[in-house]
């Protein structure tokens, strides 16, 4: 380090005009269009979440995780198989592999969303951000973008990652229907998307990472599964209006192997949808209204 | 240009910042001085969007920071520590930075020579000194290459080196004609760089004057005479100079006389001629240090609690007075003290004794 290096850098305008020195009237001028300072938000967004070790780690396990559980499943449906040929039709790849993204992979998404909604609130790290981009809004909605991508690649990956796997041990036994499992491949990370911009929402206004994953915990698990547990037939159908059911039914087109819902079809998708959108709400009136 | 107008924050019952008002002009380095919670923080964090003001305004070039069309051209700020993610390296921090603003990459790279960064650049922040860490803030206030800059204590943490640097820095980007404003705590550290002082305590301005006013009007020798016989002391000696000088004299709250005007010979000669005993008698040099605790004491709201110690003349003036702003006032309180002082039995009231300002302090709140 040499401390006394001089500012004489700073003499030089990143454009290049040497106007360094003024602050005056028509410096600064020439606001960026909305679109492209949403695209500069998004950039900035990228970088800061591809830059985070934690970031990989989390899309790592997701994979490493549904690698598993594929083979797992991929075994004991060999077996059945073995022990009774007939059970080979009732073999379904799509519900398999939702099953594996039910159970692992969208803790995974959620934990994502929770760090990089949740991560600058420590310390004060949001005033950087919010210095380069002081319109939360905006903030929000690159953050939600950003989030959707890695929801979108999170599911789709491991999705298509678990069919392989199952092929690769049952492959013989029950053959893989292509145009179901890129149905299944789309479907779930469209599923993942929405909840990684959901709980992007619910990290923004809990600004807690814990907090985040708690509520992701319950929303999509804890809280249906005690709802199904009850006697009373009316609060387990209620449970299919949660995200976690809701979303089940749409990422496995209504074959999710357990009770969720007493509907199937495009419903789910647009209970997901409202989730998504009430968090979303939430997350921004919050950001918008109390101080970073 | 940074303009700050009657600018309130609230946090439940307690003021931050109290109709705060004061301008930063360009050109010069200001600076923004006051003790821990007096607001300045705040203040800053008001004047950058982070924070919504109660009510007033703090504009930068004549709008809000939320308003600016382009605000990485127009401000910088290094704010107090952690800004960056501990998990992220110097350069990615700075270039998520630079993206947002769409400045290209090899601006990051400048801002990490001028600050000394260059060869850690690759190293994640969460291994940083608190010295580079704010060497980091500041690269990130300088990246867009702004025409004003906020730096909210900035040497806190730097070695010397650092320091001085820091200070050179400073003294650079006001002389391209940038405003610079800066906080601190330190009135030594105000010396060396500010031209032009703003002056808070308790979320109110104190004052706000160029530098070189402060010092005059701050750093003045005094002689201090400790008689048991003040009242009579304080009668000769007011009033006459040796040179047509002025002497004033003020009670001290150790039952010492301060004078102004005159030296310790002169005060020595004037007790021998009363027949005053004399049991101290000395030249005390006011520091701007000194002047500035003067003028902030009453306004530190976490001064180490009293335990019912002895009420010095302070706390009894405010009681008299009822008026708790008396302690954020020193010209009106030197008032008060010298319309006491012309009550006979007002010459006794400060020889109670007095532990500490911060217990002077509680026993007016208390009071309140």
């Amino acid at each position: 380090m040499n401390p006394t290096t001089t500012t004489d850098t700073d003499a030089r305008t990143p454009t290049g005009t040497g106007a360094s020195t003024g602050s005056g009237p028509g410096r600064g001028d020439g606001r960026p269009s909305a679109l492209r300072s949403l695209g500069r938000a998004v950039a900035m967004e990228w970088t800061k979440t591809a830059s985070l070790r934690t970031t990989w780690w989390c899309v790592g396990l997701a994979l490493a995780a549904m690698a598993v559980f594929a083979a797992l499943m991929g075994v004991t449906k060999a077996q059945e198989v073995t022990d009774n040929p007939d059970a080979a039709s009732g073999v379904s790849y799509t519900m398999l592999v939702s099953q594996g993204v039910f159970y692992l992979v969208q803790f995974a998404v959620v934990t994502l969303a929770a760090l990089t909604s949740t991560g600058e609130f420590h310390g004060r790290g949001a005033s950087s951000t919010l210095l380069a981009v002081p319109r939360r809004g905006r903030v929000l909605a690159a953050r939600s973008l950003i989030a959707a991508g890695f929801g979108f690649a999170v599911g789709a990956a491991t999705t298509a990652l678990g069919v392989g796997v199952l092929r690769l041990v049952i492959g013989d036994l029950a053959p893989v229907d292509a145009g179901g499992a890129v149905r299944t491949v789309l479907a779930s990370g469209v599923g993942m998307a929405l909840f990684a911009i959901l709980f992007t929402g619910v990290g923004t206004a809990v600004r807690s990472t814990a907090g985040t994953i708690a509520i992701g915990f319950l929303l999509l698990l804890g809280l249906p599964m005690v709802m199904q547990l009850s006697g009373l037939q009316v609060v387990n159908d209620l449970s299919a209006l949660l995200p976690g059911p809701a979303g089940a039914e749409f990422y496995a087109f209504g074959d999710v192997g357990f009770y969720t819902a007493p509907v199937d079809g495009p419903v789910n998708l647009a209970t997901v949808l409202g989730w998504t959108a009430a968090a979303l709400i939430v997350g921004a009136a919050e950001f918008r209204l109390r101080d970073a | 240009m940074l303009a700050v107008r009657e600018l309130t924050k609230r946090y439940g019952g307690t003021t931050a910042v109290d109709a705060l008002t004061f301008d930063v002009r360009p050109g010069q380095v200001t600076g923004f001085l006051g003790p821990n919670g007096a607001g300045k923080s705040t203040t800053i964090r008001l004047l950058l969007g982070l924070d919504r003001p109660t009510s007033g305004r703090a504009l930068v070039n004549g709008r809000r920071y939320t308003d600016l069309p382009r605000p990485e051209r127009e401000v910088g700020a290094l704010l107090d520590g952690g800004a960056a993610h501990p998990g992220r390296s110097a350069r990615a921090h700075l270039l998520a930075l630079a993206r947002a603003t769409g400045l290209p990459r090899r601006r990051v790279d400048e801002v990490l020579g001028t600050v000394g960064l260059t060869d850690v650049a690759g190293r994640r922040v969460g291994g940083f000194s608190l010295g580079m860490r704010q060497r980091l803030g500041i690269a990130a206030a300088l990246l867009g290459d702004p025409g004003c800059l906020v730096f909210d204590e900035p040497v806190n943490g730097l070695d010397i080196d650092g320091v001085r640097w820091v200070r050179g820095l400073m003294r650079d980007l006001a002389d391209e004609g940038r405003t610079v404003f800066v906080s601190s705590h330190l009135m030594t550290e105000m010396q060396q760089v500010a031209d032009r002082l703003v002056v808070v305590g308790g979320g109110r301005l104190v004052t706000e004057a160029p530098m070189a006013e402060l010092i005059e009007a701050w750093s003045h020798a005094r002689t201090v005479v400790r008689t048991p016989d003040p009242g009579i002391l304080a009668d000769r000696l007011r009033g006459r100079g040796a040179h047509g000088r002025r002497v004033d004299v003020e009670q001290g709250r150790d039952g010492g006389l301060r004078v102004q005007g005159a030296g310790p010979e002169e005060v020595g000669d004037a007790a021998h001629r009363a027949g005053v005993r004399v049991h101290a008698l000395y030249r005390e040099e006011a520091s701007l240090e000194r002047a500035y605790l003067e003028l902030t004491e009453g306004t530190v709201r976490h001064a180490a609690s009293g335990s019912g110690a002895p009420r010095g003349a302070d706390a009894a003036l405010a009681r008299d007075g009822g008026d708790g702003d008396a302690r954020r006032d020193r010209g009106r309180r030197a008032e008060r003290d010298d319309g006491r002082r012309a009550d006979p039995d007002g010459g006794t009231g400060g020889t109670t004794g007095r532990d500490g300002h911060g217990q002077d302090h509680d026993a007016v709140e208390e009071d309140r």
